[in-house]
């Protein structure tokens, strides 16, 4: 077993209640690290292409990753994984928190879902025990209430808990995954995929650290990182979190306003960070916020989460739904046309209630005030309602119905593109999405990289995918590290800025299967930069990791999503911008006329389709690609296809071949200073065991006897709790959370 | 010479608090935008609005020109 994992992986059938642990070899961690490539990898063994997102047959798979539960900032995350109900597509979606590195405490580097419970359930993990438990009493209730009686009935506070709320029960297709009742794993409505499951939360608790290579490597990272953050670039994104992006957005003609229309919101002020931290933080009325306002994950020094609080008034909030996010002020204010701070915050507390992604939520209804001021829908269509533009009574409203699917809430929770094929009449000129997921509060007009990464990106439009435009004139030194030097001018839609994207998109793609926050971690403005990530990778599992290789990671997580689409019939098709984008030259601000050229824009999605070596036609990864990530087992020809693509389509089958990809041998190798001696531990020690039960009233406990899947690659066994557990000391979780949280 | 500057998000704590990130400099004829950076302490990676044009750190500042500074950071989650 490598070093920073638990070498344990969780599988659950919820439909049975059977659960086994697996406990792959050295080389699977090694090819995908964590978070999202290795959930990917499970889906595509185990998933049949056509099937129903909100299906017993999709599987759900929720990944930490190799730094996880390390001391280091940026490292509690986890990434889920399943067929998407918002998009027919991959679905992928990072969270943050404490569960993450709570679930590797509790001896698991992942959990794999499978089937439907008949009822209600939730799955309880305490150091490597689990069992499934009646959780009807659960149904129906909104976070914060199941987080303290969840707390209350395992008479344990310190329990993290991993939920729905009732949007996932109600199979909302935006529906998140979340923990801390204000973190989201947000985007491509994972949390009506747990809906469909039935399973209403996760809680877990565990108190064994990880074991990490190199520890006095790793410390002094750490310990830079903490020292560096209050004069590094992330500082304000400490202070004022990620609302400190409103005004230079704005400042751009990048804050999208009026349902795309227009790039500038002349109230942005009303709804910036530093008005956010001065007035609204809890605390900000003492001038106590840094202590009461601020919040964070697991071991981060960066603290950027808010903690904000509307004390009385029609939109009085509860803090421990915390406060909104810049996606989340783009999203129910400037698209909107919303400048009241209070309803925002109400709309982002009511979304973390009810578990709801904010940007698909806030950009559904700017999409329905679009419609109804063009008068494309109206009082027939909203049950009477009248929606438009600035009305933040309504907005509040609105979210609060689709995350109870009432009304014309119901439609809304359809997500906006599918609203449109619903209604017709023309409303899908209004759509802001690409494979039908709302996008996110950066604008491809003013910054051209993110036209093709919205149109490209697997799982549809995402900000998160890649480095942004201005990033590569302003960190030159870093993006060399990638193999990135030549700097281009703002608004160029070039070969070089198209493989600008793509390697940027690469780096990202490993930031969520290694599992780090972005914001700590990355090629440009982040605390540590990408020669940093490799050090630190490299002393927590002692292998010799290095930039190369983090880039093959991703390209390979990027291949592995390319080849699941394409499994379903998805692929450059599937790939259109918003028609708004190419026929509606914004209207006002610095970005006043702006507009992406539609032919420029399809020669630089060929640009893009030939550097990543994928069909030019198709968009699907070719068989050379796969098979030069190691990906030969996801190749399937005209002659029998394991699962057949839902418009029949299949990929040619070709024999794997090991190696490295082309991008990846482009970049100069970096080795990481940090000492690599320690060898790779010996394999765990496999052993079948019974589960032991933990359960006051288990509805289905773990079988010992339950099979191994027949499609299985590697091993599956069993294992009791204890069974391959390291000998080396360890701390009580209790001791080891330098992070207090905050309740 | 006299130039308007906005500081914006974190940068505004360059300035004493009062002003919000709002105020007056004074420079030497013929300054550019990096002697601006330098005067006020800005140690981060900025970028820089003057007259609501972006201008690199050699861009020469005129008297009565308007300054906006902002973090370079572009993220943005969840």
């Amino acid at each position: 077993m490598p070093y920073g994992y638990t070498g344990k992986i969780l599988h659950v059938d919820l439909t049975t209640g059977k659960m086994h642990v697996e406990q792959p070899q050295p080389d699977f961690y090694r090819r995908y690290m964590g978070g999202s490539a290795m959930g990917l990898h499970y889906l595509l063994r185990d998933m049949r292409a056509g099937t129903d997102p909100l299906g017993a047959d999709n599987v759900l798979a929720l990944f930490n990753g190799l730094l996880t539960g390390t001391a280091i900032s940026g490292q509690s995350r986890m990434t889920s994984v399943a067929k998407s109900p918002l998009t027919g597509c991959i679905g992928d979606s990072q969270g943050g928190g404490f569960f993450p590195a709570e679930l590797k405490f509790a001896g698991f580097d992942g959990i794999v879902l499978r089937g439907q419970s008949p009822r209600p359930v939730y799955l309880w993990i305490k150091d490597g025990e689990f069992e499934l438990r009646d959780a009807s009493h659960l149904w129906g209730r909104i976070t914060g209430d199941v987080e303290d009686a969840l707390h209350a009935e395992l008479d344990d506070n310190r329990v993290e808990v991993l939920q729905i709320g009732p949007a996932g029960e109600n199979l909302v297709r935006y529906a998140a995954i979340m923990s801390m009742s204000n973190r989201a794993n947000g985007r491509t409505g994972l949390g009506a995929v747990m809906g469909s499951k039935k399973l209403k939360a996760i809680a877990v608790r565990g108190t064994h650290k990880p074991e990490v290579a190199d520890k006095a490597s790793l410390m002094e990272l750490t310990k830079w990182g903490a020292k560096m953050v209050p004069t590094s670039d992330v500082a304000g994104l400490g202070k004022y979190g990620t609302a400190e992006v409103v005004s230079g957005q704005h400042q751009a003609g990048g804050l999208p306003t009026r349902n795309f229309t227009s790039g500038s919101f002349d109230d942005w002020e009303k709804i910036d960070g530093t008005t956010l931290y001065d007035t609204r933080l809890k605390g900000a009325e003492n001038g106590q916020q840094d202590r009461f306002g601020r919040d964070t994950c697991y071991s981060c020094a960066v603290r950027c989460k808010r903690v904000s609080e509307v004390a009385e008034g029609p939109y009085k909030t509860d803090h421990r739904y915390g406060g909104p996010e810049y996606e989340t002020l783009a999203t129910f204010g400037s698209y909107c046309a919303i400048d009241d701070l209070d309803a925002i915050i109400r709309a982002n507390a009511l979304c973390n209630m009810y578990g709801m992604d904010t940007i698909s939520c806030g950009a559904t209804i700017a999409w329905a005030m679009e419609c109804f001021e063009k008068g494309r829908i109206g009082l027939e269509d909203t049950g009477g309602l009248t929606i438009r533009y600035g009305d933040a009574a309504m907005m509040v409203k609105l979210t609060e119905m689709i995350g109870k699917r009432e009304g014309f809430g119901a439609l809304l929770a359809e997500g906006s593109a599918q609203a449109a094929k619903i209604i017709g009449r023309g409303t899908d000129e209004f759509l802001i999405t690409s494979k039908g997921q709302e996008a996110p509060a950066h604008m491809p007009q003013v910054k051209r990289s993110l036209a093709l990464v919205y149109a490209a990106n697997p799982f549809g439009a995402d900000h998160q995918s890649s480095e942004h435009d201005p990033s590569y004139k302003s960190y030159p030194e870093r993006m060399a590290q990638i193999g990135l030097d030549k700097p281009q001018e703002q608004l160029a839609l070039n070969e070089e800025i198209v493989r600008y994207a793509m390697v940027t998109q690469h780096l990202y793609s490993a930031l969520d299967s290694i599992n780090v926050c972005q914001f700590v971690f990355g090629p440009a403005w982040q605390l540590y930069d990408t020669v940093q990530l490799a050090q630190a990778a490299s002393a927590v599992t002692g292998w010799n990791i290095t930039v190369p290789e983090l880039l093959e990671v991703g390209e390979r997580r990027l291949n592995m999503m390319r080849a699941f689409n394409a499994r379903e019939g998805i692929g450059r098709e599937s790939g259109a911008l918003p028609k708004k984008f190419m026929k509606h030259p914004l209207g006002g601000g610095k970005s006043d006329g702006y507009v992406i050229d539609s032919k420029q824009f399809e020669e630089a999605l060929n640009t893009y389709y030939r550097l990543c070596e994928w069909d030019s036609v198709t968009g699907y990864p070719t068989p050379a690609k796969l098979n030069s990530l190691g990906l030969g087992w996801l190749v399937v020809n005209g002659k029998k296809a394991p699962a057949k693509s839902a418009t029949g389509k299949r990929p040619a089958r070709v024999k794997v071949a090991a190696g490295r990809s082309a991008a990846a041998k482009k970049i100069v190798r970096k080795k990481p200073v940090v000492k690599t001696a320690a060898a790779k531990k010996p394999a765990a020690k496999k052993v079948v065991a019974k589960q032991k039960p933990i359960a006051r009233k288990p509805i289905a406990k773990a079988k010992s006897a339950s099979k191994p899947k027949p499609a299985a690659r590697k091993p599956v066994v069993k294992a009791k709790a204890a069974a391959a557990r390291r000998p080396a000391a360890r701390k009580t979780a209790a001791k080891s959370k330098p992070a207090a949280r905050k309740r | 010479m006299r130039v308007e500057v906005r500081l914006h998000g974190g940068l505004r704590e360059l300035l004493p608090v009062a002003a919000r990130g709002r105020g007056e400099l004074e420079l030497l004829t013929g300054a550019a935008v990096a002697d601006l950076l330098a005067q006020l302490g800005v140690q981060r990676t900025v970028v820089v609005a003057c007259n609501n044009e972006e201008v690199p750190a050699t861009h020469a500042l005129q008297d009565g020109d308007k300054i906006a500074i902002f973090s370079a950071v572009s993220g943005g989650h969840k």
